[in-house]
């Protein structure tokens, strides 16, 4: 019964977060400065045309009307029409969605994967030279700013060794289909992909390694020790268990920038994904774009704090999800 | 004929810059069904002593010298693997009450079937739990505390599931490494009261070590003192309690009794603690030197020997002879 209440409860905080999110991004887009009207009339537009874009998309009209027509469309689930595109908003983000998460998800899930045999080889051995050396190279990767070890990565893979293709998803001259344009696009994505992996690595590192060494410190470890468990079992059975609870809640939440968490990445590798979607929207002003995209985003992020709220129920029989006393 | 003895056991610990004593040459023996108390303040090395027995000391610590005999075996000679066949099985021991002391996100029934299917691998699922819920029942615990976690349970609750896990292999011997530290009076004094109860009705020996003269008192038959990482006294608890003789465990018994009535200049041992830690390297007096009202020139200059002054009841202190 508990149980039921509490996600309903969380569902209803769902709604009203994603709500309340959705007009304060339609109010900070429309004070932000520029003028769409004029951006989309082009250089030359004489005033009178400039009115008339104006008035075909309705921005003459007040702001309240606007947001008041705004949010009743999306409730009903129309994000718009882009004005640059000529395409409705949803289509727009519903096609770059898939190209975005190849890059995001695929990385995320090899970063969390090496972090944590990382830690674990390092928890292991901690405190031996191995482990402080690891740690260290860590620490300056994890302050390595993406765009940047990209642009390296493109020099000494791309521009050095010509190995690889540096940007782009698909090799537009050669026309691939089938097999081939898998090839083609898997190709494209290893140094973007590389990089995003690169940078996030370090995080589920540091957090797992020392989780790992702190539980291996805790008294139960030392319980288990001395009831005859070797180390091995002890490790698998127990200090694992307890010490994946924060990396795995770190990789939860980190799901929620899955689709916006790749933009700088994206735009050095010129990858179609979202990231370039908004950077384009934004340049042009294209005001239900940009609006569309957060509002992704936005619900992105908040369900994956609500996922990652369920995963703590399930993973951490200390969490309770009522006031219940036992 | 004792079941465990333990010879001239030394331990150190290293820390980045230092050395420090934690055990030294410490001796006693263990005899079948007998309750040997551990008396002594932090850092007296009660702690270390059990965790040498069980051969689980932390990394940086190292055994010098020393034997513990069980079965004819030293203990601190063997291989892993012929250890994990005594720990437990033979040896177990009740941790210090914690929260921690058993993995907080998993049952307490598929923790103790770990622990019992380590020395009885071909056991049975249903059958273990059969031995997991009597455990738990002469614990003074209900069967359902097997689909509990750790932290569902009062601190007296923990306490008692620690003592039913010591008991799950039935082992020949049972550290209690203060083993009602934490818990209020009366839970203090029932869980004592089981102890004993159960140490009556399945037999076995058990070493209980605790800082509080009442815990020890109250359960053991014979008490050895411990300052410092030394013996410094050892009798049947009796005769310690009606003649304390080493000037720390008269401190100690002083204290203890005066509790509401304490003046000032009684604590005068207690304020002289800072000395204890100065200059221990170069130091080959006695132990409790520093803070004894009767120290003499002797005591600086050399360390009394544990020295048999009546029936059972042993000193380290010049002052009895």
């Amino acid at each position: 019964m508990g149980w039921k209440e509490y996600l309903l409860r969380r569902i209803i905080q769902l709604f009203f977060i994603v709500f309340i999110v959705l007009i304060l991004n339609f109010l900070i887009i429309n004070l932000a400065p520029g003028d769409p009207a004029s951006i989309m009339a082009g250089e030359l537009a004489t005033k009178e045309y400039i009115e008339a874009v104006r008035q075909k998309w309705g921005l003459n009209k007040p702001i309240y009307e606007r947001l008041i027509s705004y949010v009743s469309n999306v409730v009903h689930g129309d994000f718009g029409y882009s004005f640059t595109y000529s395409q409705s908003v949803l289509s727009l983000i519903a096609e770059r969605i898939p190209i975005t998460l190849m890059l995001t998800l695929t990385s995320s899930i090899l970063a969390f994967v090496i972090g944590l045999l990382l830690a674990v080889r390092s928890a292991q051995n901690a405190f031996s030279k191995e482990d402080i050396i690891v740690s260290n190279a860590m620490l300056v990767l994890y302050s390595v700013p993406s765009f940047w070890l990209g642009l390296v990565l493109i020099g000494v893979f791309g521009v050095g060794l010509r190995l690889l293709p540096t940007s782009g998803m698909t090799d537009v001259r050669a026309a691939n289909t089938g097999l081939l344009l898998a090839i083609d696009i898997l190709i494209h994505s290893i140094l973007p992909i590389s990089t995003l992996t690169a940078i996030q690595i370090p995080v589920y590192y540091k957090i797992a390694r020392n989780s790992i060494v702190e539980q291996s410190s805790e008294d139960y470890a030392l319980t288990f020790t001395m009831a005859g468990m070797n180390r091995s079992d002890l490790f698998r059975k127990y200090i694992l268990r307890n010490s994946l609870l924060p990396p795995v809640t770190v990789f939860a939440l980190h799901l929620g920038y899955i689709l916006s968490g790749a933009v700088l990445v994206e735009i050095v590798f010129g990858w179609p994904g979202m990231g370039r979607l908004l950077l384009g929207a934004v340049y042009s002003r294209d005001y239900p774009l940009i609006m569309g995209i957060y509002l992704i985003t936005s619900i992105t992020v908040a369900f994956a704090n609500f996922f990652v709220d369920i995963l703590y129920v399930l993973l951490d029989p200390r969490v309770k999800y009522t006031n219940e006393s036992s | 004929m004792s079941l465990l003895e333990v010879c001239k056991v030394s331990v150190e610990y290293k820390t980045w810059n230092s050395k420090i004593e934690a055990l030294n040459d410490v001796s006693f023996s263990l005899s079948h069904n007998e309750i040997l108390g551990i008396l002594g303040e932090s850092g007296s090395g009660k702690s270390t002593l059990a965790l040498t027995i069980m051969k689980a000391l932390p990394k940086n610590a190292k055994v010098r010298n020393g034997k513990i005999i069980y079965k004819d075996k030293d203990l601190l000679n063997l291989s892993e693997s012929m250890l994990n066949s005594i720990r437990w099985k033979e040896i177990s021991i009740v941790p210090q009450n914690s929260m921690n002391s058993l993995s907080p996100v998993h049952k307490i029934g598929d923790q103790l079937y770990d622990i019992l299917k380590l020395h009885n691998p071909s056991i049975e699922k249903k059958e273990a739990l059969e031995i997991i819920k009597e455990k738990l029942t002469i614990s003074n615990l209900g069967e359902n505390i097997v689909d509990k976690y750790p932290h569902q349970l009062s601190g007296g609750m923990r306490q008692r599931v620690l003592i039913a896990t010591s008991l799950l292999c039935e082992p020949k011997i049972i550290l209690a490494d203060e083993p009602t530290t934490g818990l209020d009076v009366v839970t203090q004094y029932q869980i004592l009261k089981e102890l004993k109860e159960l140490q009556d009705k399945i037999k076995f020996s058990m070493i209980i070590i605790s800082h509080d003269i009442s815990v020890i008192v109250n359960i053991s038959q014979r008490v050895l003192v411990m300052y410092n990482g030394q013996v410094v006294e050892e009798g049947k608890t009796q005769s310690i309690l009606e003649e304390p003789m080493h000037p720390y465990t008269k401190a100690l018994f002083e204290v203890q009794l005066m509790v509401g009535r304490i003046k000032k200049e009684d604590l005068k041992i207690v304020e002289k603690q800072d000395n204890k830690i100065q200059n221990f390297e170069n130091f080959s007096g006695c132990v409790f030197y520093f803070r004894c009202p009767f120290a003499t020139q002797r005591c600086k200059n050399e360390n009394p020997r544990l020295t048999k002054v009546k029936n059972e009841h042993s000193v380290a202190c010049f002052l009895y002879g």
